[in-house]
């Protein structure tokens, strides 16, 4: 390319004269604008908004990743959050210069000086990422593909490719390292052979009875249950590794120890009732509240108590002719978009009460959206005989 | 596949500049923009920036990003031909740099204001 065009101070002068403006009162150094010589190579350049949390996540050398099929919207995934990631454009014209002197920078002096700066490229397009929820739904029927019901049903030579391991599972589901860990503890997902795969729930059941056996036997209490113990029982009928995941699902270390210096555990209550609520709940349909209390009753062990609120999340009392009929409807398949999954609820219920709608939605809340600010932004609230109801923004 | 973003080996990432423009720049005769001179900058004592491009002014203002926007460097590490379904397609081995982030810029929102004079003819 020809020689470039070097401005000079005279022309620079010249152009302030022209324009009326008091050389005095400027600044005395002026920064000429070029485009750079490579300003067509510009779109190896991408802009991605970030908040100060990411910020500082990516000055520390955390790596982020870009997740998703191709089929798929893009995701941005740090060790513990997931972003999604949608491209934004703008009417202005954004110049972006690898330096620049800012208006502190540009000192006081006696005589103008020119100081030539580059302008990489002009863009009219950034992503924006805003905090998602992590794609579980994907998750939940990977792990359900093949299911785990126990050591007379694995074919040996299929066992090899049955399940997907960690990194396939994080290649395949849109969210972070620590996200994925903690919905396989909660999708109580387990880890056989290296592979991720569910219990069948009837074999879910067999073992956790098998457990709850032990306890029995053993005259012991619900908060001094000796997992050596369990597991020495139950060797011959379950395997070790699935044993030992099953059992801490439903228990947590008490902090002691018995006589003979063995770990104690407590089998958590909530988290037995609530496995056993919603077996019943997705076997049989059409079941009056009265009736599935006596059945969840009848499945627990003697000695717990049960609670409504063990089904959160789980289950939905609805009055069909004066009756009240329950209903299996489990939070983890609502959409994960929240707009959608206000628009699912409203569907199926017209009026929600506080309580009643924040098992669906507490998922949503964050920092600086609690479920109430969800509720002012997705709802409507009401009083009807006195109780703050919520109805659908676009309602009737 | 994961695309990984990852910082410069550097370490700290450069901090860089946006100007921004209300509406478009167009070149002046055909051809591309590379090298071609846009106008002068300066800042006025009140430290306000004074952007001069051709016979227009604009008076703008040094705007901290509520957002800052990270530069990222797309590179292709490489690239492997493989036959699926559909024929041979190219699978690029991607990662992204973040060459700098941008945490300040210069916002030129109000309409240019003409130059009435005659402006020497640049060459």
């Amino acid at each position: 390319m020809a020689g470039r065009y070097i401005r000079t101070i005279e022309e620079s002068q010249v152009v302030i004269n022209h324009a009326k403006i008091d050389e005095s009162d400027l600044k005395s150094i002026t920064q000429p604008l070029y485009f750079s010589e490579h300003a067509d190579e510009f779109e190896k350049y991408k802009f991605i908004e970030i908040d100060p949390t990411l910020l500082n996540v990516l000055q520390e050398g955390e790596k982020l990743k870009f997740c998703g099929l191709k089929d798929e919207n893009a995701v941005l995934c740090t060790r513990n959050k997931t972003y999604e990631v949608k491209e934004a454009e703008t009417s202005n014209s954004l110049l972006l210069l690898s330096s620049l002197k800012w208006s502190d920078e540009v000192d006081e002096a006696d005589t103008r000086t020119l100081e030539e700066r580059e302008v990489c490229g002009i863009f009219h397009k950034y992503f924006e990422l805003r905090p998602c929820l992590p794609q579980l739904h994907k998750l939940r029927s990977l792990l359900k593909e093949h299911p785990y019901s126990g050591p007379e049903h694995e074919d040996e030579d299929v066992n090899q490719t049955t399940g997907y391991s960690f990194e396939g599972l994080l290649a395949r589901v849109q969210a972070s390292e620590e996200e994925l860990q903690l919905a396989l503890s909660e999708e109580t997902a387990c880890c056989i052979n290296g592979k991720w795969r569910m219990l069948d729930p009837k074999y879910q059941l067999r073992v956790l009875s098998l457990i709850l056996g032990v306890v029995e036997e053993n005259s012991w209490t619900f908060d001094a249950v000796v997992k050596d113990e369990v597991c020495q029982a139950l060797s011959e009928i379950v395997p070790a590794e699935i044993l030992i995941q099953c059992f801490s699902w439903y228990t947590e270390p008490v902090g002691e120890t018995d006589s003979n210096g063995a770990a104690l555990y407590r089998i958590i209550e909530a988290k037995v009732c609530r496995f056993m609520g919603e077996m019943i709940l997705a076997t049989v349909e059409g079941l009056t509240l009265e009736n599935f209390i006596t059945a969840w009753q009848n499945s627990i062990p003697e000695g717990m108590k049960l609670q409504t609120s063990y089904m959160d999340g789980l289950m939905l009392v609805k009055k069909v002719n004066d009756k009240e009929i329950v209903q299996y409807f489990p939070e983890s398949d609502l959409p994960i978009n929240i707009s959608e999954r206000f628009s699912v609820l409203f569907e199926i219920r017209e009026k929600w009460t506080y309580d009643e709608i924040y098992p669906f939605i507490a998922r949503f809340a964050s920092g600086n959206m609690n479920v109430g600010a969800l509720l002012t932004k997705f709802a409507r609230s009401s009083k009807s005989n006195g109780i703050k109801c919520y109805t659908s923004k676009h309602g009737r | 596949m994961p695309i990984v973003i990852k910082i410069c080996e550097e370490g700290r990432p450069a901090e860089w500049a946006i100007i921004e423009l209300q509406g478009d720049l167009e070149s002046r005769g055909e051809g591309t923009f590379c090298s071609q001179f846009i106008g002068d900058l300066h800042f006025t004592k009140n430290n306000v920036p004074v952007l001069i491009v051709g016979h227009h002014i604009l008076y703008g203002k040094e705007v901290k990003m509520e957002k800052p926007f990270a530069v990222l460097e797309k590179h292709i590490l490489d690239t492997q031909s493989h036959n699926d379904e559909k024929g041979a397609v190219d699978d690029f081995h991607v990662e992204y740099i973040v060459k700098a982030v941008i945490k300040k810029k210069l916002l030129f929102k109000t309409r240019p204001k003409p130059i009435i004079a005659n402006v020497p003819k640049i060459v």
